[in-house]
């Protein structure tokens, strides 16, 4: 922290700043959700005071709104979804985040989703940021994201019939970096999300995406390509709580040098959510003795009639594949480049996700 | 001088010895089979040919178009002009067919200290052999192998044979598997691929390939050693006997 006096959000009002200090708890140190990263390194490390001069974010296309949480179209709103759609109670993170913004602001969609989609870039900053993010009902919003080193604070709703389609991207980066995202999807809405992340002291991402109407779709894939002393941890989870929606996620990651990967991919399916098709699959490379991979799958049904499938895996280059190449006259070290661009191409799907992880651009497709 | 030449091959995997003094020698033009019951050698035979890790060679000499392959990389074996179509293809999830060929084919371009080519090329290049093959031009957009049925796994074999324009091509089972229409075209491949300055040394349990593409020698392996050599006619003798007659001629 630093030794300037604290601006507690100018936002909140006396009963909200006291009750998040009062409802804020520190997580129990090397337990999840914090087992492999610490609670503390991160409390420490992650000094970004709200930073005044940033600008909001750039749009292309009409069709957005886009404005701080006191302007005259968004400040109903923000008053009731900030803090509302994200349950923190006992997130320290969180509540830091909620009582450093000095500022926050909200993108919302207006544009009907038989047009052409509007696309929003967030842009990377080490400051603490609170963002708001509302899709209305039957419009659609593409958003791209980069983070690199900051304490960012994404709550996002998807109204019924909505679409988001959402990119991060996580380039490498020296500092510690936190980012929280909650969704609350909503009947026949759609939320698409990639996230591709190379190298940072330290990375923790929250994910949490909430279905809370009947016949959602939500798709989450991403990768990582980790080197050096990089830690990466990632915290998905995704709770169905209405019929007949489906979720889709998938990730891979290639860990190499003493890089450390964490990924914790949690499914739930609450008794009111029969009908859910829900899968996810983390699949892992490493490519170094010193790498180390922690993945964990988890799945949790509490409705009848569901068709779901959860998997993780960690493993080596397998020698076999390299032989095949390497007898096609591919050199050793050019196989196992191929082969590992090929495992995250898997989860790639458009360019700059492509030039984040430092794979080639998919050319030579024969079309 | 002969294209292949293997004199005397004892071959060791983990502690057995699986090979124990094989010779073949084959000549530009030629074509040949190697038969032989399952367990006798024969995928050994190629895979050590080829350079798979843990066949070690005891004792013997491998050499290709006077090169010796032993102390070779695969890769370098591959540059000198020799292909192993894999009996089992590998999988390789997310690498496109025609992104695989490609770098394959520049990678010997860049031995042979040529350019490589350009996409627009070597994409016109490959849908002509394609359709000159029958293939079907999708297969180059999949992944290398991935979700392909047996006879198509075996098809991206000849293709990549006919891509390499090898010296030596050794088919490993390469018909096991496939039906009467996709060994056709596995046979016209092979046809295709044969003139009087390379060779084709087709592995094979069934004398059925051989309708197809008529071998100039056919060897029996047994037990890790050429037992019976012979002309095509030797593989129309094994069908009918199975190898129990060679068996106790080759006796302890």
């Amino acid at each position: 922290m630093t030794s300037q006096p604290v601006k507690i959000a100018p936002w909140l009002d006396a009963k909200q700043i006291e009750q998040t200090i009062e409802n804020t708890r520190l997580p129990q140190p090397r337990k999840d959700p914090w087992k492999y990263t610490s609670v503390k390194q991160v409390l420490e490390r992650l000094d970004n005071p709200f930073d005044e001069t940033n600008e909001l974010p750039a749009q292309n296309g009409s069709g957005v709104i886009i404005g701080d949480f006191g302007a005259p179209k968004i400040s109903s709103l923000a008053r009731k979804h900030v803090n509302q759609i994200a349950n923190n109670s006992n997130n320290v993170l969180a509540s830091l985040n909620l009582l450093r913004a000095q500022r926050g602001y909200a993108i919302v969609s207006s544009q009907r989703n038989d047009s052409v989609c509007p696309m929003v870039h967030i842009p990377a900053s080490d400051s603490c940021e609170r963002i708001l993010i509302i899709v209305q009902e039957y419009t659609n919003l593409e958003i791209l994201e980069h983070t690199t080193g900051g304490n960012r604070f994404i709550e996002c709703l998807i109204l019924p019939g909505g679409q988001l389609v959402h990119r991060r991207i996580q380039p490498v980066t020296t500092h510690v970096e936190y980012n929280s995202l909650t969704v609350n999807v909503m009947e026949n809405s759609s939320y698409k999300m990639m996230q591709y992340s190379v190298g940072a002291q330290l990375r923790r991402n929250d994910i949490v995406i909430n279905i809370e109407g009947e016949g959602a779709r939500v798709d989450v894939s991403g990768g990582w390509k980790l080197a050096d002393t990089s830690h990466l941890d990632t915290q998905l989870a995704v709770n169905h709580r209405a019929k007949g929606a489906t979720s889709h996620q998938k990730f891979h990651g290639v860990v190499g040098d003493s890089a450390r990967a964490i990924f914790n991919g949690r499914i739930y399916i609450a008794r009111n959510a029969p009908k859910t098709d829900a899968h996810l699959q983390n699949k892992n490379i490493a490519t170094s003795d010193g790498a180390a991979i922690f993945t964990k799958p988890e799945l949790e049904i509490y409705a009848d009639d569901v068709a779901c499938s959860h998997g993780a895996t960690s493993g080596q280059l397998d020698e076999q594949q390299i032989f095949y190449l390497r007898t096609r006259g591919i050199p050793d070290d050019r196989s196992r480049e191929l082969i590992l661009d090929g495992f995250l191409a898997e989860i790639v799907e458009h360019d700059e996700g492509a030039s984040v992880l430092g794979i080639q651009p998919r050319k030579v497709d024969g079309s | 001088m002969s294209l292949l030449e293997v004199s005397d091959l004892h071959v060791r995997v983990a502690d057995r010895e699986i090979l124990n003094g094989v010779n073949l020698e084959v000549n530009p033009g030629e074509i040949h089979a190697i038969m032989g019951p399952n367990g006798s050698g024969k995928s050994t035979l190629t895979n050590t040919i080829a350079g798979q890790e843990g066949y070690i060679v005891e004792n013997g000499d491998l050499r290709l178009n006077g090169t010796n392959l032993v102390e070779l990389e695969p890769e370098e074996r591959s540059y000198a002009g020799l292909f192993l179509a894999f009996q089992y293809p590998v999988e390789i999830p997310g690498v496109t067919n025609m992104e695989f060929l490609k770098t394959a084919v520049d990678s010997h371009r860049k031995q042979r200290g040529e350019t490589a080519l350009s996409s627009v090329e070597f994409i016109k290049n490959m849908r002509a052999l394609v359709t000159k093959l029958d293939f079907n031009p999708e297969f180059l957009k999949r992944g290398v192998n991935e979700s392909f049925s047996g006879g198509e796994k075996k098809r991206n074999e000849i293709l990549q044979m006919l891509c390499l324009d090898p010296k030596v091509a050794l088919l490993d089972e390469t018909d096991s598997g496939l039906d009467i229409d996709a060994l056709q075209v596995v046979a016209k491949g092979i046809n295709e691929f044969r003139d009087s300055n390379n060779a084709v040394v087709l592995v094979t349990h069934y004398q059925r390939l051989l309708n197809h593409v008529v071998p100039d020698y056919v060897h029996v392996l047994l037990n890790g050693t050429i037992v019976k050599s012979g002309d095509a006619s030797l593989a129309l003798d094994l069908e009918r006997m199975g190898y129990a007659w060679l068996e106790q001629d080759s006796g302890p």
